[in-house]
């Protein structure tokens, strides 16, 4: 074990900042030692959350004050992510980056190449591995209580309007669940939409297993619902809020209360990007995934287009035309 | 109110007897006879024997026969699933209405001929189905109260917590393959014998009727084009009969509407009850999840069989009930059924093309 802990900076500070609060008070090796937002209250504001002494407002600060940090969590809008990681990365310092970690699969396989070259560590950040209930159906998986996988179906529905440029964000995350959980990447993608805010993403695997994961964001403005179940050959295990409600009388139909999962999946995804640098080992979500997750987001984006599955031949999707 | 008693013959009764029994529940159907063919093999007349003699009903190896000379008025068919649209045709064409167990069929063709006998013979058909549930009744209230707006998107988990054999992967090199029907027929002792009869039926085949039905009953939309993946993952009857038991179809209907139902017989130990099965749908101002097994009340006890349900559904017999009310309705009026033998066509078209979106991966158009 080393003898100083890990300083971290956080680039891109605007939300979570409370769960940045309870994670670093957490953080056993690892503490916030600088926040950067171009709106320099706001990265106060982490600063202040977390314990930070250096308070910036640039990417070319940070890169100049490299001595204040060994390591940076990424957090800043996805058209420019993959090259600000790779400025990074060529100034030796290890980066957590939010899923996903570029714009394009091209551009992360490039970021992935890049860190790699300058031997630092690359850990995909923002996923939904560390939520409580996908940590205790992975943690299942991995035990092996559930067997095989067979099927994963997702629902998440949400407010906030429609698709449009949103694909990527929406979808990074589960898609990079079912590349987790089915522990490679689906051979045939195909996919449907429905103007203004619905997605409906089917996958088949080699082995067999399949995943239909269904996005909505027309809810009403309020909170969402999320579902996830997967079947596997032994067991199955049934993550869904509606199974996790409260009842709230006020006369008139009783109303429900869903319980949250908190915020002690940052503390957990900051921990496993600490470690990963003390021990010197890779992450369990290094870069390479955040290349297939867009792989195969691409791959629903042609789908989408085409109106036909895609069928992965020789390491890339094809579109599936008539016989 | 009508109160006329109709006679029902029970043509063939040869897996789980819930379908006639089912009927039986309601005052206003009264079991007459069971009958069958007579080239049929002794295990069919010896259920059917059985059956008869269990209701205090003769039985007759001749199904004309038995239909005109019991003066039968409706007929409950539960044979074998591939001779299911055959007895539904010749009870059509000999004026008796239809309840027919599902699934339709394992062929088209074979429905598209008994829409043909119903209809000409102006007689009402109904395909068993679980839709009148609490729940998804009140799921129907809730959508015709406007309560989410249009709704654009109806999906329907339908999991089977049930073993059928062992699993797969535990046949031994050099065993044979398992005979579909000697083990269907086995399974009669536990009521698992759903998809008994000479062609192998996997669980799209089998089952896929029921969230195919709640979608129909929700949505009264038809189905256009289907995409699915199907395999055979969980038991080694399904792996050798290359049929599946494990399934996802993604539903693109009339209108825009789209959907999903994800269906399997995932196992006795992966669901503490019968299995999640639930109702998802979304509209222009909301959305709604329902559990078709709810209400329901936990029970828990020392000693408790390990395969007993803890959870136990309230006013599940009641779907029962309401079928045959619903029946009893549509001949008394002259008015349609809960489940129709065009929708009943269309599920079995629909599932026709999951099965063939299964095999080659490519959408397919429902016919």
């Amino acid at each position: 074990m080393q003898a100083q802990p890990i300083r971290l900076a956080v680039l891109g500070c605007s939300g979570d900042i409370d769960a940045y609060r309870q994670a670093v008070t957490r953080l056993r090796w690892g503490s916030v030692a600088v926040t950067v937002d171009t709106d320099r209250a706001v990265a106060q504001s982490m600063a202040d959350a977390t314990g930070a002494s250096v308070v910036l407002d640039s990417l070319d600060d940070v890169l100049t004050q490299h001595e204040a940090y060994d390591a940076i969590v990424v957090r800043t809008p996805l058209e420019d992510r993959g090259a600000t990681v790779c400025r990074l990365a060529e100034a030796g310092k290890h980066v957590l980056v939010d899923s996903p970690i570029a714009a394009s699969a091209t551009e992360a396989e490039e970021v992935v190449a890049d860190a790699a070259k300058n031997k630092v560590s690359l850990m995909v950040g923002g996923t939904l591995r560390f939520l409580p209930g996908n940590q205790t159906i992975l943690s299942r998986l991995a035990e092996n209580k559930l067997g095989a996988p067979g099927l994963l179906r997702v629902h998440r529905w949400s407010s906030g309007g429609g698709l449009d440029d949103s694909l990527l964000e929406l979808t990074v995350g589960d898609i990079d669940l079912a590349i987790c959980i089915f522990d490679g990447l689906p051979t045939r993608v195909y996919a449907i939409q429905r103007e203004p805010a619905y997605l409906q993403i089917h996958f088949g695997f080699a082995d067999g297993g399949m995943a239909v994961l269904d996005f909505a964001r027309g809810l009403p403005e309020g909170q969402g619902y999320d579902s996830l179940h997967v079947i596997g050959s032994t067991g199955a295990a049934y993550a869904d809020d509606h199974h996790n409600t409260h009842l709230v009388f006020r006369g008139g139909e009783p109303r429900v209360r869903i319980s949250g999962h908190g915020s002690f999946h940052v503390a957990r995804e900051l921990q496993e990007f600490v470690d990963a640098i003390v021990d010197k080992r890779p992450t369990v979500v290094p870069g390479e995934g955040g290349c297939k997750a867009l792989q195969v987001i691409e791959a629903v984006a042609e789908s989408l287009k085409s109106g036909q599955p895609l069928h992965r031949e020789d390491d890339s999707y094809e579109v599936s035309h008539e016989h | 109110m009508n109160t006329d008693i109709y006679r029902v013959g029970v043509l063939s009764v040869v897996k789980h007897d819930y379908l006639p029994n089912g009927i039986k529940s309601h005052p206003r159907f009264e079991h007459v006879v069971v009958a069958d063919d007579a080239d049929q093999p002794d295990w069919v007349h010896e259920r059917n024997e059985k059956y008869a003699r269990d209701n205090g009903i003769p039985y007759v190896r001749d199904v004309e026969k038995a239909m005109a000379d019991y003066d039968v008025q409706v007929v409950a068919v539960s044979s074998q699933a591939e001779r299911h649209c055959e007895l539904s045709v010749r009870a059509a064409n000999a004026g008796c209405h239809v309840v027919q167990d599902k699934p339709m069929s394992t062929r088209v063709s074979e429905c598209d001929r008994v829409v043909e006998a119903v209809e000409r013979n102006g007689v009402k058909f109904m395909m068993w189905n679980r839709s009148c549930l609490p729940a998804i009744i009140e799921a129907r209230e809730a959508l015709q109260s406007g309560v989410v707006g249009e709704p654009y998107a109806f999906h329907a988990d339908f999991y089977f917590s049930k073993d059928v054999g062992p699993p797969k992967g535990s046949r031994k090199p050099g065993d044979p393959k398992t005979d579909w029907l000697e083990f269907l027929k086995a399974a009669h002792a536990d009521g698992s014998d759903g998809g008994v009869g000479v062609e192998p039926l996997g669980e799209l085949g089998i089952e896929g009727c029921y969230p195919l039905a709640y979608i129909a009953r929700l949505a009264g939309l038809e189905v256009r084009r289907v995409y699915a993946e199907t395999t055979a993952h969980f038991h080694q009857l399904y792996d050798d009969n290359d049929v599946e038991d494990l399934a996802t179809v993604t539903l693109e209907m009339e209108g825009g509407v789209v959907g999903s139902f994800s269906i399997g017989r995932i196992g006795a130990a992966s669901h503490p009850d019968i299995g999640e099965i639930k109702m998802h749908v979304l509209g222009s101002e909301g959305a709604f999840v329902v559990s078709e097994a709810r209400p329901e009340v936990g029970i828990y006890y020392r000693d408790q069989p390990p395969k007993e349900f803890k959870n136990e559904r309230l006013n599940a017999i009641e779907n029962d009930y309401l079928l045959a009310e619903d029946f009893a309705r549509a001949i008394d009026t002259d008015g349609d059924t809960i489940l129709n033998v065009r929708t009943s066509r269309a599920i079995t078209a629909t599932v026709q093309a999951a099965l063939e979106s299964g095999r080659t991966g490519r959408p397919v158009d429902v016919q």
